[in-house]
């Protein structure tokens, strides 16, 4: 696996070695979800992370805020070991977690409130709690609905009220398990773009876990996981090149490099490495 | 005419502070052999809409009409209408309750009151139709994988035998494989001469699949017509919410920088060919005489 | 189908809505013991005057209040008809062994009158104050009984994820009904055994629901450090106004109106 970005000092998370099982039916083997895996993010990092059903993702996030605790190797955020249960919640507070169904997600009535509901926990006085608020809502830009409850949002507005619960909190580090795969395009476009700029505003590195392609190729990096274990890991432009590896994964390309790749099937010589539509525009005008 | 709604319209909870109008004068009829794509932004009424098409949810006002069996008069019998018309639900897994899988599949029929050699007769047909092997019957349907759950949860509906199939996002939540088998598992479907509903927040794969589509917002139709003509209206879509499959854009982006292509194309086959046919002419344009070859030459 | 006005937030920013929770928890208290501390007329209309005043001051439209009453109209029904027929009396009318009583009528009247008043003061509170608040006021209010080793914190919890998922089962409950209607289920079927057997179908998916929701919400809360109200603060603190001052002045002239007149009865 080739290094990017002249490898940055130290990984903020790093997953040594994590072997993870769950009790099985009574009875039953042990399923085993996590075999020997290794996994890092550094600083403002945007990983995305790709694999089939089952492959082991979600188990994999939620080692990374200490939901659960590796069995076989280890897991550290910013130094500290998620076994030791002394450190859960600075652990907790580093890495902000949101989950794919946001209606099981939201503890509030009230959108503002429910952005208070971590701040709250960590015991912060209320006129630090409100500035929490206010900066989370500004983020994910449902400042004007604060006082909405909730089940009015749209399933987009919806997520974005999970972000600026986790963003509350003030995380190095944002964990995102399928958080689009219920919503329309737009809802889509509005995660996508929220989680884009918290990264570049913000420096939050950011987890992204899904099943669409496209949205992978946003990422810096991507980490591919089948049956508990990584299997390729590489920039989106390395990883989409490989175009039979990924079908033989469960996985498929994004649907423009799809695109690209099917017009040089037909003799449009279109340049490797193609990830947006932008890019295959301009490709295809200079070729005429 | 398999399905006719005229003027529906649709509240949840009238008369409390949650009332909500989630159909608005929805006109819409479904042909035999059709493959409709149902799209609309999130809350723009989909699911109520698709609930109305067998008779789980009667119009407030206007008239629904399933095979000209009218689902607001009391003398239908409305077992006959959801034979008719199968709906298959949101994950559709989360509705799943027997202690095996064939036992499973034949709670459909059975409803339906068919002999037990025709309730097996179609159980096993649906576990075929659905890719999946007969040793899975014995297994609880709890113990499957979620792409098998999913499959197990279509084949009971589909153990009905209904002219009318209707899914409301059948492949959320699958990997991009399993996306595509349940999608084509679909497509044979309609070839065998099933009329098929598809709700999809995709707009690649209704592209891929439907013969028309239709689009709502805030309760109305406010498209309805053969992908082709409807994907290419970008910018309506985008103010919908929604977005033209990347093929069309790909095609509307070079036609607006000055390519000569007729700018049709929503499937990737379709960008594909419009493409190498401009790239052709252009060739032929520079080397009137001919050249060497045609479009493909010169790579 | 199911109707959850019974239980719900009504947004708001009236007298009743401002009023600290704690205040509202107590005053329904205090108002549902002494209820049944009336017995004469006179007491029922400072009863109903009290709850008129309520009403008044949570500025909810009193068509949506009654719309609340729906579901316990059926018990509504039958207490009526219980006293109506089983209070020896003058009779009224009788139909073979059945009786209709004045003394029926007037006790039966009463108890149903008691009941809708109960109803409408106690959804009154849930209407006015947000599930968080309400848990809220009730973990303080809960707190001295700590040091007796009562879980307040946990009972709050645990309160708060009930109310926040009773709208939601409702809604999953009624997506699976119809779920296996679209299957041809029939709910409505002869005999006790046959009829658990029609309603498993939908039983069974709505447990599994019910416990993936909690388990996923547990993960959540986990997640954005929730650990069991321990050192937690809040947003909005809870804080006596002079609005407290007002209703906890009211509920006093209440009970002492109830108190008054039960001594001059009795
Ligand atoms: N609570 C659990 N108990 C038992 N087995 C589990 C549990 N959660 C997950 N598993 C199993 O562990 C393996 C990995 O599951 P995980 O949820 O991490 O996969 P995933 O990659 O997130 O899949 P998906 O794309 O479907 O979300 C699977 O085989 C799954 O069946
Ligand atoms: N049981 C219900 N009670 C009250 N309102 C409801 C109910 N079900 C749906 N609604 C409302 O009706 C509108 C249409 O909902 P519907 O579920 O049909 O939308 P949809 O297009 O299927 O959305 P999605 O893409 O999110 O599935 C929404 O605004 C929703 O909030
Ligand atoms: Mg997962
Ligand atoms: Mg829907």
């Amino acid at each position: 696996m080739a290094s990017r970005r002249g490898e940055p000092s130290e990984p903020y998370i790093l997953v040594r070695d994590v072997t993870y099982r769950y009790p099985g039916p009574p009875g039953g083997e042990p399923v085993l979800a996590l075999d020997r895996v290794g996994f890092r993010v550094y600083r403002g990092e945007f990983v995305a992370v790709l694999g089939r059903n089952g492959s082991g993702k979600s188990t994999l996030a939620r080692l990374l805020n200490a939901l659960l605790l590796p069995q076989e190797g280890e897991v550290r955020v910013d130094g500290l070991d998620t076994r030791d249960p002394a450190n859960l919640w600075a652990i907790r507070d580093r890495v902000g977690m949101v989950f794919q169904n946001p209606d099981n997600q939201i503890v509030a009535a009230v959108v503002e409130e429910d952005v208070a509901f971590g701040p709250e926990n960590q015991g912060l006085p209320p006129e630090e709690i409100r500035r929490r608020v206010e900066e989370a809502l500004a983020a994910v830009g449902l400042t004007a609905l604060r006082d909405r409850p909730p089940h009015l949002l749209s399933g987009g507005q919806k997520q974005r009220l999970a972000i600026a619960g986790a963003l509350a909190l003030r995380p190095a580090c944002l964990v995102l398990d399928e958080p689009t795969a219920m919503l329309d395009p737009r809802g889509r476009a509005e995660v996508m773009a929220t989680v884009t700029r918290l990264r570049e505003e913000a420096g939050v590195a950011v987890v992204l876990i899904t099943h669409f392609m496209d949205e992978a190729a946003r990422a810096d990096r991507v980490v591919v996981m089948d049956r508990g274990r990584v299997v390729l890991e590489g920039s989106p432009r390395e990883i989409f090149a490989q175009a039979d590896r990924l079908r033989a994964l469960h996985l498929d390309l994004p649907p423009v490099v799809a695109l690209a790749a099917e017009l040089r099937a037909a003799g449009v010589p279109v340049p490797p490495g193609i990830l947006t539509l932008d890019e295959l525009v301009e490709a295809l005008c200079r070729l005429s | 005419m398999s399905i006719e709604l005229e003027h529906v319209s649709y509240v949840y909870n009238p008369g409390t502070p949650a009332q909500w109008q989630a159909l608005r004068d929805v006109s819409l009829t479904i042909r035999p052999g059709e493959f409709v794509g149902l799209i609309g932004a999130t809350g723009s009424g989909k699911s109520t809409l698709v609930q109305h098409m067998n008779g789980l949810l009667r119009p407030t006002s206007g008239r629904v009409r399933v095979f000209g069996m009218d689902t607001s008069d009391p003398r239908t019998d409305l077992t006959r209408v959801r034979q008719r018309v199968g709906l298959v639900f949101q994950y559709p897994e989360h509705q799943l309750f027997a202690a095996t899988v064939a036992e499973e599949l034949a709670y459909g029929p059975t409803n339906l009151g068919l002999a037990p050699e025709e309730v097996q007769r179609r159980v096993r047909w649906a576990l075929r139709a659905v890719g999946l092997g007969e040793e899975l019957l014995t297994r609880s349907p709890f113990s499957l994988s979620g792409g098998q759950a999913r499959r197990v949860a279509l084949a009971g509906v589909l153990a009905m035998r209904p002219d009318v199939l209707v899914l409301d996002e059948p492949a959320a939540g699958l990997d991009p494989l399993g996306r595509r088998e349940i999608l084509d598992l679909i497509r044979n479907l309609h070839r065998e001469g099933m009329t098929i509903v598809l709700v999809s927040h995709s707009m690649e794969d209704v592209a891929e699949l439907a013969t028309r589509v239709v689009v709502l917002d805030q309760g109305r139709v406010v498209m309805d017509g053969p992908p082709r003509e409807l994907f290419r209206r970008h910018r309506e879509l985008a103010a919908l919410g929604l977005a033209a499959p990347v093929a069309a854009q790909l095609v509307d982006a070079l036609k607006a920088r000055g390519w000569p292509v007729p700018g049709q194309a929503v499937t990737i086959r379709e960008a594909v060919a419009e493409v190498t046919a401009a790239l052709a002419a252009r060739r032929r344009e520079r080397r009137p005489e001919g050249g060497r070859e045609g479009g493909r030459a010169g790579v | 189908m199911f109707n959850i006005t019974l239980g719900q937030y009504y947004p708001g920013r009236s007298f009743l809505h401002q009023v600290d929770p704690r205040t509202k928890i107590l005053a329904t208290l205090v108002y549902s013991v002494f209820i049944f501390l009336v017995k004469e007329p006179e007491g029922f209309y400072l009863v109903a005057g009290f709850a008129l005043l309520a009403m008044a001051a949570s500025r909810i439209p009193p068509l949506t209040l009654i719309r609340g009453l729906r579901p316990i109209l059926i018990f509504l029904v039958i207490t009526l008809a219980f006293n109506a027929f089983m209070t020896p009396g003058e009779t009224l009318w009788g139909w073979g062994p059945f009786r209709v009583t004045r003394e029926g009528l007037a006790f039966g009247g009463l108890m149903a009158l008691r009941l809708v008043l109960l109803v409408l003061v106690t959804s009154l509170l849930t209407l006015t104050t947000t599930p968080i608040a309400l848990t809220d006021g009730l973990e303080r209010l809960l707190r001295p009984f700590q040091r007796l080793g009562l879980p307040a914190a946990e009972l709050a919890l645990m309160m708060t994820i009930a109310l926040r998922f009773v709208p939601t089962l409702f809604d999953e409950a009624q997506r699976i009904l119809r779920a296996q209607q679209a299957r041809g289920a029939r709910l409505r079927v002869r005999g006790p055994l046959a009829q658990m057997q029609a309603l498993l179908p939908i039983l069974v998916p709505l447990f599994v629901a019910a416990f993936r929701r909690a388990d996923e919400l547990a993960v959540a809360m986990e997640a954005r450090g929730y650990r069991g109200g321990r050192g937690r603060t809040r947003m909005r603190e809870l804080r006596y106004t002079w609005r407290d001052g007002v209703t906890a002045l009211a509920v006093a002239a209440f009970a002492a109106g109830v108190v008054y007149l039960r001594l001059l009865a009795g």
